[in-house]
């Protein structure tokens, strides 16, 4: 069995034995998740890379104290890490009013663009422009599909009724909506990081 | 724009961390030795 085929719990446990080629396949196996999950709350991508950082050290550190026991569920775990650590850094930068602690909050959700200076309030209104103008350049089905899902907020059953396709298609056209938009987004250096 | 959000999370979800932030964990990873005294308390050592 190759590396790639065993579960997180192997790999876990392959690399408490000694293995530490083992950690590598588990930090690769889930990097894009979680380092995703990171940027698309902090918008920098050099402090992203030292939360995901400092996520995997904790990881690290709880492994050798043998006090893993999250058995199965490595990345919620470590999501959880990293989840705490952003919320911990805008404690430090005081940007996060006090709320009760939830599990389940959203940072969005408490950090409102009041708290924007005028010149992010400007690059943000410049990245809506940007994407704005790049949907207009989608094919006008999948133009359709993305405005009704995220302009519209409809689901894709009512988007599937609506526009008399089925639901699978309606998803596929979501699909390739999102991959089109990559690539013109690459193609027109359009990044939707307020660096 | 109402759902900006959650249409920029939709995008950006393929990135990736930068290759050094990955060989910096990885290196950690080598490096940190916990050692258990006999007072249990517990201390880490960093190998060179």
């Amino acid at each position: 069995m190759s590396n790639s085929e065993l579960s997180d719990k192997d790999l876990i446990r392959g690399y408490l034995e000694g293995n530490e080629l083992l950690l590598e396949f588990l930090v690769k196996r889930h990097q894009q998740r979680i380092f995703s999950y990171i940027i698309v709350r902090i918008q920098d991508r050099d402090l992203a890379n030292d939360i995901f950082q400092d996520t995997f050290i904790k990881v690290i550190n709880t492994f050798k104290r043998g006090k893993y026991n999250e058995e199965g569920k490595f990345l919620q775990w470590t999501m959880r890490i990293a989840h705490n650590l952003i919320i911990d850094h805008y404690r430090k930068e005081k940007r996060m009013p006090k709320v009760s602690p939830n599990d389940e909050f959203d940072i969005f959700s408490v950090i409102k663009d009041g708290t924007l200076s005028k010149e992010d309030s400007l690059i943000k209104e410049q990245i809506e422009s940007d994407l704005h103008r790049l949907i207009e350049e989608l094919p006008e089905e999948q133009r359709e599909v993305l405005k009704m899902r995220h302009f519209a907020g409809m689901s894709f059953k009512d988007i599937s009724e609506q526009t008399g396709v089925s639901i699978n298609t309606a998803l596929g056209r979501m699909r390739y909506a999102l991959i089109n938009l990559r690539k013109l987004m690459e193609k027109n250096h359009v990044s939707l990081l307020m660096q | 724009m109402q759902n900006f959000t959650s249409l920029k999370h939709e995008l950006e979800a393929q990135e990736k961390p930068r290759k050094d932030t990955i060989q910096f964990i990885l290196n950690y990873s080598k490096a940190l030795e916990v050692k258990k005294l006999k007072n249990g308390m517990e201390i880490d050592l960093i190998r060179n």
